[in-house]
């Protein structure tokens, strides 16, 4: 059952929740998700795996708290999507611009220990994280950056990579 | 008493004017502040999208390393690390079974935590530790503005990390105030403003900037303050693009708060990096 395994990962019990819907009266990003949080873990309750899984809310959850917040049974939306997000990637269901979006990340996190934010951006666009639409929008901004000196090209890379590699190899097995 | 830096990579990276104006600002009023060593990405929200289990130890390395160097307070200006920093930390020192599984992968590379740092986010330093009254006492250019503080979520929320109400907070106001600025109350304070998502999703993270600057604007400021690269970032870089998406003179000037603070001290633009901010035009002093 998902909700079990959510609650494994997060800490954060789904079945706890009944459903006062606090959390999507709050939530910033509700107006472009499939389900509201209320609505997600009312499907997590009831076993609607699938839905919950293939579902874009998971991925829009701007990680603000503001569920969290306020939730009266102290529970966390945003861990659980956290949780679900871990789930969702080991069984490859994600969005193709997510995709391209953790997977540089992660990248540059096991490559350098730190995120090289100018080439993480060009990386994200070769990658196709960004539709072609918002590239020709942004060009002037980038132009902009780059004038006021603001795009770095030194890579920060710290010692410790090895350290780091080795922890996210321990770990990586934990979701199944 | 030894105080860190964990500066974050947003603030090597397109946000350094941030991490130059808190290090010019803080020496102004005689805090000197000591990197961490080595210090490694905190994970922000994309590594526990990823791997949850990761992410903690991500954290627990730079906590380790800090405890290592005997730094008692690590200041953490990015609201997106203090909130992994101060989260992890809060676990640790108030589980022992996730401390003790947290060392045991931590032994692995050689390191241990035991829980003798404090993760403190600027604004909470100067307003609850330094003092108001002491930053007061070292203003030489007062700011005679009208200044809309922008907090954002994650220095905020959830409740474990938080210094105040995440309704209304006023830690940034308090500075606001003391170097002469005033404060302006707008609902949107605490209002997200979308943050990474401005990469997966920005037709939807440019409509909630587009809610916060216009809130500001409505309620007579003059000035944004923020205290969070991603937040600044948005408010700041995508401004433009967000006054041409939606055809409204909503433009204002969003500046650090570090900036401000900095400039009422009497340090001059160029110390403060101003001129990187893309905003920086529509300042007028």
């Amino acid at each position: 059952m998902l909700a079990s395994q959510v609650q494994k990962i997060s800490g954060e019990n789904p079945l706890a929740c009944y459903q006062c819907g606090n959390c999507t009266g709050s939530c910033p990003m509700e107006f472009v998700m499939d389900y509201g949080p209320r609505r997600l873990i009312h499907l997590l309750q009831i076993g609607y795996d699938d839905e919950v899984l293939k579902s874009n809310t998971i991925w829009i959850c701007a990680s603000c708290y503001n569920c969290t917040y306020r939730c009266p049974r102290k529970i966390s939306f945003t861990r659980m999507a956290f949780a679900l997000k871990n789930i969702a990637m080991k069984k490859n269901i994600i969005p193709k611009k997510c995709k391209a979006f953790y997977e540089t990340f992660l990248k540059h996190v096991l490559n350098y220990g730190r995120l090289n934010e100018s080439l993480f951006i060009n990386e994200l666009v070769l990658k196709g994280g960004k539709d072609f639409s918002e590239i020709v929008r942004d060009i002037n901004l980038g132009i902009k950056l780059w004038r006021k000196g603001k795009l770095k090209m030194k890579i920060s890379k710290i010692d410790g990579v090895k350290d780091i590699v080795k922890l996210y190899n321990l770990t990586k097995d934990v979701i199944k | 008493m030894k105080l860190g830096l964990y500066p974050g990579c947003s603030l090597e990276g397109l946000e350094n004017s941030y991490l130059v104006s808190l290090v010019k600002s803080f020496e102004a009023l005689g805090i000197n502040l000591e990197e961490i060593k080595d210090w490694n990405c905190c994970g922000a929200t994309a590594i526990p999208s990823i791997n949850v289990e990761f992410s903690y130890l991500l954290v627990a390395r730079n906590l380790a390393l800090a405890e290592n160097s005997g730094l008692n307070i690590v200041i953490t200006p990015c609201s997106e690390c203090y909130n992994r920093l101060a989260y992890v930390n809060y676990k640790i020192k108030n589980d022992e079974a996730f401390k003790n599984r947290i060392n045991n992968y931590l032994k692995e590379i050689g390191l241990r935590y035991d829980g003798n740092v404090e993760v403190k986010h600027p604004v909470d330093f100067l307003v609850k530790s330094f003092g108001i009254d002491k930053i007061k006492q070292k203003v030489k250019k007062p700011i005679n503005k009208r200044v809309a503080s922008y907090y954002g979520c994650l220095f905020v929320r959830p409740r474990e990390i938080s210094i105040e109400s995440a309704e209304n907070p006023r830690t940034m106001d308090q500075i606001v105030e003391a170097i002469g600025g005033k404060p302006v109350n707008y609902g949107f304070k605490t209002k997200c403003c979308g943050a990474s998502i401005i990469i997966t999703r920005s037709d939807a993270a440019l409509k909630l900037i587009r809610n916060i600057l216009k809130s500001c604007k409505d309620n007579g400021a003059e000035l944004i303050v923020t205290s969070c690269p991603l937040c600044h970032s948005n408010l700041d870089m995508q401004q433009e693009i967000v006054v041409k998406t939606f055809n409204e003179d909503i433009k204002i000037p969003v500046l650090y708060f570090t900036q401000l603070l900095g400039l009422s001290l009497g340090l001059n633009e160029k110390d403060l990096a101003l001129d990187k901010n893309l905003t920086y035009e529509m300042i007028k002093l």
